[in-house]
């Protein structure tokens, strides 16, 4: 397979972005919306689940917004290692990787020192490999759209 | 591809077979030597070497439209290994641009391993003549034979607006060399005549068009016997589509004519039987050898041997001598078209079906002449079998989904059947179905079988080749027609 050209991974690694918007919101919205139910007055796991992943939907949304202009790093990345490499869903989880580290950079120099970098990589993990398999999934979207018909198994015949 | 300017304006006489790549560019012993260096460690490969004249005069609207002539040449070479084929080609004729291709092409080789399969069997076997049907006829003649055609068929009738009359000839000359040194040579000559009128009544316009040709020179085509007889069944076609009716839409029986309407079969079951798709098992008919696919009394056969036909070919595109492939047996699949590279796989012996466009394109399994053989009804017969549905006699187009067999067809001739009677032209009527299903529905088959009048060209993966077809009258049950009725 050739490898993408640098437009599909800009346009994939932009699409990544909105996913995470998007899933963030939606996760935030139920989060917020099952919060109500809660009371807070002790630890259980179902209030640190609650704190988590309100953390993690905002990381998603916030992240994924301040990193809008930053997010086609990756892609670029993605582009040239795939010169070099054979591409795939392995490198695509490494790119996510790299939103990991991004997101987490980013909050991190915005953080007053109350949340360790341990907490922020594990909250800024789960959308960074999720940035990678969404990353991946779109790539191969964008490939198939430029497939030409005479790609396709249709033969054809007439008087000429 | 190299496109040089009209010289033949200047002498249309050119020598027919004057392309000896081996002593003009290469030298074949040097040639040889990178091509085995090139598949040392492959399972085939081969030089293909090509040079293609060709000519066309298209006279339109009473004047003469568009003269071209295009002459181009080049080499392919191919190195087979496995699944995987290494392909380089050229315009230059070089030993530079030789060894350039060989190193490209050799990457599909990888590893090697591979066993360097036997050359084909030569023959001596010629199926058309070799002579160069663009010089025989001078050129202003070929002119006045257009202007003879458009004035003759004006005066036929006076509902006639729009005359379009085209001629075409080209040579091809093709010289494969194998990796152990064995050289096939071929030349291939082409020509085509085309008439096509535009009629005019109560501000109403319909089409017809007829033309014919084959690997045979220009002689018999600009006969005035010949172009009149097109021009009459052109004007013919136009005035039927005058009267014509728009076509019901719906699920029903139709016949087809015997000829061209062979086309239907070529696209309904000629693609699905060719060796590349069956040999990845994604055909409509793979693993099917030995069933039951088509309704009894139906025998298909490609035939690339019949002489100075349009789809034949002495040999093919990789050396192999053409041949008569059974595909269908009385209704039992007997066997596929294969090139050597799928029958390798395969395990079967090559048909003589491995075909390209041209020196850019690499070989791969196609049709040659592909025919449905005569069953026992009368032509007469088989159109009383018909009650209610459609007489179809001419084809435009069609295309097929090669996975599942599904095509469509544009008629350009139709009749409306209704209670087994002729009702009225149709037009606008497009045939819709799928191959295997299709050939099960057939329900009578004519004693009329005859070959198209040389006028059919097959796409796939983006390479064009020249083909034949025929077929007797024909009924088949349950084709869905699409039309513009309500």
């Amino acid at each position: 397979m050739t490898p993408p050209r640098l437009p599909q991974c800009l346009l994939a690694g932009y699409g990544t972005l909105a996913a995470l918007v998007a899933l963030g919101t939606i996760l935030f919205i139920i989060n917020t919306g099952v919060g109500h139910l809660l009371t807070f007055h002790e630890i259980r796991w179902i209030t640190v689940l609650y704190a988590y992943v309100a953390s993690l939907s905002l990381m998603m949304i916030l992240g994924a917004l301040v990193t809008g202009v930053l997010g086609c790093i990756p892609a670029i990345i993605y582009w040239v290692a795939s010169q070099l490499a054979p591409s795939g869903l392995i490198l695509s989880l490494a790119i996510g990787g790299s939103h990991t580290l991004l997101i987490g950079a980013i909050f991190l120099s915005e953080s007053d020192g109350s949340i360790s970098f341990d907490t922020l990589a594990l909250i800024a993990l789960p959308p960074g490999l999720l940035a990678g398999v969404v990353f991946d999934a779109l790539l191969q979207r964008v490939r198939n759209r430029n497939i030409q018909p005479a790609d396709r198994p249709i033969a054809s015949s007439g008087i000429r | 591809m190299i496109h040089v300017k009209s010289p033949f304006f200047e002498d249309p006489m050119t020598n027919a077979s004057d392309f000896h790549p081996f002593d003009t560019h290469l030298d074949q012993d040097r040639a040889q030597k990178i091509l085995s260096d090139a598949t040392n460690g492959a399972d085939d490969g081969e030089l293909f070497l090509e040079r293609r004249r060709s000519e066309s005069l298209v006279f339109d609207d009473g004047r003469l439209k568009n003269a071209s002539y295009d002459a181009s040449e080049g080499f392919g070479l191919r190195a087979v290994k496995g699944e995987t084929a290494g392909y380089a080609h050229s315009t230059e004729i070089s030993e530079t641009a030789l060894q350039r291709a060989a190193s490209t092409a050799k990457l599909a080789v990888g590893d090697g391993g591979g066993t360097l399969a036997d050359a084909p069997q030569p023959t001596n076997r010629k199926l058309y003549t070799d002579a160069d049907p663009m010089a025989d006829a001078e050129f202003p003649v070929k002119i006045e034979t257009l202007r003879e055609i458009d004035a003759f068929t004006r005066g036929l009738d006076p509902r006639v607006v729009q005359v379009s009359a085209s001629m075409a000839a080209s040579l091809q000359e093709v010289h494969i060399l194998r990796p152990d040194g064995k050289l096939v040579s071929d030349t291939r000559p082409m020509t085509r005549l085309n008439v096509s009128v535009i009629v005019e009544k109560d501000g109403r316009r319909e089409s017809g068009g007829s033309g014919g040709g084959g690997r045979i020179g220009l002689g018999g085509l600009i006969d005035p016997e010949n172009w009149q007889m097109h021009a009459r069944e052109a004007l013919r076609i136009a005035l039927v589509n005058l009267d014509a009716v728009p076509a019901p839409a719906g699920e029903m029986d139709v016949v087809l004519g015997n000829g061209w309407p062979g086309i239907l079969l070529h696209e309904a079951v000629g693609h699905g039987l060719e060796g590349d798709f069956n040999r990845k098992g994604t055909s409509a008919f793979s693993g099917l050898v030995g069933q039951q696919v088509a309704a009894k009394g139906v025998t298909v056969v490609d035939d690339g041997t019949l002489p100075d036909r349009r789809g034949s070919l002495s040999v093919d595109d990789e050396g192999t001598p053409t041949g008569r492939a059974v595909l269908i047996e009385d209704g039992v699949l007997v066997g596929y078209m294969q090139d050597r590279q799928n029958a390798r796989l395969m395990g079967v012996a090559p048909t003589g079906n491995g075909r390209r466009e041209s020196y850019a394109h690499a070989p791969m399994p196609r049709m040659t002449n592909t025919i449905m053989e005569s069953g026992d009804a009368t032509p007469e017969e088989v159109l009383g079998e018909l009650k209610d549905g459609i007489h179809a006699v001419g084809f435009g187009g069609g295309q097929v989904d090669i996975t599942n067999g599904k095509f469509v067809f544009s008629c350009t001739e139709a009749y409306l059947v209704k209670n087994g009677k002729v009702v009225a032209p149709v037009k606008g009527a497009t045939l819709i179905g799928d191959g295997p299903q299709a050939m099960k529905q057939i329900r009578a088959i004519g004693n009329d079988m005859s070959l198209d009048p040389g006028v059919g060209t097959c796409g796939k993966a983006g390479q064009s080749v020249p083909v034949g077809v025929g077929q007797p009258t024909l009924l088949i049950g349950g084709l869905t027609v699409g039309g513009a009725a309500v």
